[in-house]
């Protein structure tokens, strides 16, 4: 016996059921007693009244072992149970699902992008500029490649954007040239401000020639020629001067046609028993002297008064302001000096 | 801080870490994955060690019986617990690699796994940490037979008893629930495998010949059976005759099979007596009034409901799609994990 009956199309769950219990002659009770249910579910069933029975499992597995009990295909009767427009009584509350973000949601991945792209570009900045500012101390240290090879000379320019200009001439191939040029006096170095190539009435811009005896310092120039390091006190020269001093005929580059490297009037004269660093800053804001000066090295700045000086081991220092002994000691706190010179 | 971040991005889920099927279910999106606990191993080079996954899931299970011997087909649970935990792990991180398919960052999913009720604390923490290492960021652990009952729909929330009985492939729970928790509960070693392995012994001895155990398999599918049925059903197969030792075929009927049956069988029906015995008699009276609740594969056994209702006098149903409740159950649970706080989760 099947459950295809004509007439069933319009019945209910329950209805079938019961004229297929009629069908077999059997009654509430027996069925009830095979099923092991109440009685009263068996009619609950049949009445399509399924508010007694506690929950929509419960009442599938009812209809289910029912329908097998008749011989029909159960599959069926639970399909005609679930097209009654009653709804099965929910007892665990249906929950909204709050939806879960996943990585392969397209804002996501769109805002990830975002995030990365802008990492990236930070990154590129942030790069970029530490590479400017590391041009920036080179340029400070005023290490150029040779510009103009002479027989006689090579003289090595500095054009930068701050206004300090170190020149570096370096005696080139011949040692004669050399110590030609060594015998320059110091004091033409320091000498009163030469302006060359311009008329500007005031040294606006200050050559500073740091030299210390014996050594090239504030910086890694390449291979001085050993002649001109022995021979000479003054191996570098500020440009103007050479020029001014007509002492040699050597080409001098200028950088620029506002150079007016002139040397401050005043000078300063180190002479470090210890390891000391110092920084020493003159009136226009220029360093004239930034680096870690070692044990036995003269240095002899020239510059424009007030200096601002800062020694980091002020004991380890001598020194000379305007050939003038001066004494860092009062002003030092724990070893460190700082002081302005030449007020 | 970086798995909460990454857990943005990963779904819940909810693991039936079975020993026949694992079953995980992801939160919003329902079942996403069912797939047999095998894993096939296959060793690389002499060294002990060198070992990668050679395939896990069905793929690995159509090899079980029959690998060369470089290649090793593993069920790393055993009676529903982990009995390999490397391989449990790795299959566990597949699976949760499968179901969220594709991710831009690597899934740190909440999980719930649910347990047996009769394990112990040691089988437990084994299950939590393999979960852990498989890239869970969280590990909730649920009893399997309130899973079941949740997924069965059953109104576990209700000051009334319902008994439930969840036979599975490697363990059969029996509880009665009342008021969101466990009133009483058992757990039996005995569940699909015990089955397979009773028609093998039952084949070995009646017929002289040896079947593996993806045929018997077979065997309980197509003709296995729990009650003595009116109509007898019969199926052919093939094993090697332990006598001449060459593969013979022969006929086996539900009623051998039947009777290769009746031990685990009566294990589970002696363990739903216990429960029965056990429970206070308010809960019974709820139980005796409404019946129990089959879930598991075990459940598809034909008749099993008959012979639960002959043996127990109590009305018996079966779920609807017995196989998944437990993980069903398990992610209506993450659903409201929200609302409900913890109370229903097991203790370690």
């Amino acid at each position: 016996m099947t459950a295809t009956e004509p007439t069933e199309g319009q019945l209910k769950a329950g209805a079938v059921l019961r004229q297929l219990r009629d069908k077999k002659n059997l009654s509430v009770q027996e069925v009830a007693g095979q099923m092991r249910l109440d009685p009263k579910i068996i009619e609950a069933l049949e009445a399509d009244n399924y508010r007694v029975i506690p929950a929509d499992t419960y009442i599938r597995g009812y209809l289910r072992n029912y329908a097998k009990l008749l011989g029909v295909n159960s599959d069926e009767i639970i399909a005609l149970y679930q097209s009654e427009a009653l709804a099965p009584p929910e007892i665990i509350p249906d929950v909204k699902h709050s939806t879960q973000v996943s990585s392969s949601d397209k804002p996501v991945k769109a805002f990830t992008y975002l995030i990365t792209f802008i990492l990236g570009l930070l990154l590129l900045i942030w790069w970029r500029q530490s590479d400017f500012s590391l041009i920036n101390t080179f340029r400070v240290a005023a290490v150029q490649e040779p510009v103009v090879k002479q027989p006689a000379v090579e003289t090595i320019s500095t054009p930068t954007d701050t206004t300090t200009e170190i020149l570096d001439t370096i005696p080139a191939n011949s040692a004669a040239t050399g110590v030609e040029m060594a015998p320059l006096p110091p004091e033409l170095t320091s000498a009163a401000p030469v302006v060359s190539g311009t008329d500007s009435p005031l040294p606006t811009e200050v050559a500073v020639v740091a030299e210390p005896v014996g050594e090239v310092t504030a910086s890694d120039t390449p291979a001085v020629p050993a002649a001109a390091v022995m021979a000479s006190e003054t191996p570098v020269v500020p440009a103007a001067a050479v020029t001014a001093s007509e002492t040699t005929a050597v080409p001098v580059v200028q950088t620029g046609s506002d150079m007016s490297a002139v040397p401050g009037p005043d000078t300063i004269y180190l002479k470090l028993n210890a390891d000391c660093w110092i920084e020493i800053i003159d009136r226009f804001n220029n360093q004239v002297y930034q680096d870690l000066a070692r044990t036995g090295e003269e240095i002899r700045l020239t510059g424009t008064a007030p200096f601002q000086v800062e020694l980091g081991n002020a004991q380890g220092v001598i020194l000379e302001f305007n050939n003038k002994p001066f004494d860092p000691a009062p002003v030092t706190t724990r070893g460190i000096a700082r002081f302005t010179l030449g007020d | 801080m970086l798995s909460k971040f990454l857990g943005l991005f990963s779904n819940d889920l909810s693991i039936d870490l079975g020993t026949a099927n694992t079953l995980i279910y992801m939160r919003g999106k329902g079942i996403v994955l069912n797939e047999p606990s095998v894993v096939a191993i296959r060793k690389d080079g002499n060294t002990i060690n060198a070992k990668s996954i050679r395939a896990v899931g069905a793929e690995a299970k159509r090899m079980l019986g029959r690998t060369p011997g470089h290649i090793q087909a593993i069920r790393p649970l055993k009676d529903g617990v982990i009995a390999d935990f490397v391989i449990t792990e790795k299959m566990l991180q597949y699976f949760i690699h499968a179901v969220h398919g594709g991710t831009f960052f690597k899934p740190s999913p909440r999980v719930l796994v649910c347990v047996p009720c009769g394990s112990t604390q040691v089988e437990r923490r084994a299950i939590r940490e393999s979960a852990l290492g498989a890239g869970a960021r969280k590990v909730h652990l649920m009893e399997e037979p309130m899973a079941a009952a949740i997924g069965a729909g059953m109104p576990v929330s209700d000051a009334k008893g319902s008994m439930v009985l969840d036979i599975g492939g490697g363990t059969t729970e029996v509880a009665v629930i009342s008021l969101n928790g466990i009133v009483y509960s058992d757990s039996v070693r005995i569940g699909g495998d015990r089955f397979d392995e009773a028609i093998i012994n039952y084949v070995r001895r009646n017929y002289g010949t040896l079947i593996g155990e993806a045929t018997a398999e077979q065997i309980k599918h197509k003709i296995g059976c729990a009650y003595p049925a009116n109509e007898i059903r019969e199926i052919e197969v093939r094993g090697r005759n332990l006598a001449e030792g060459i593969p013979r075929s022969f006929t086996l009927n539900s009623n051998e099979i039947l009777e290769a049956l009746q031990e685990p069988l009566t294990g589970i029906v002696d363990a739903v007596k216990r429960a029965l015995e056990k429970t206070p008699p308010e809960l019974g009276s709820d139980v005796a009034e409404r019946g129990m609740v089959l879930t598991g594969g075990g459940a598809l056994l034909t008749d099993i409901d008959r012979l639960m209702m002959e043996e127990t006098g109590l009305p018996v149903i079966i779920a609807e799609d017995p196989l998944t409740c437990v993980a069903r159950g398990g992610g209506r649970y993450l659903e409201m994990i929200d609302d409900y706080g913890d109370d229903i989760l097991a203790v370690e």
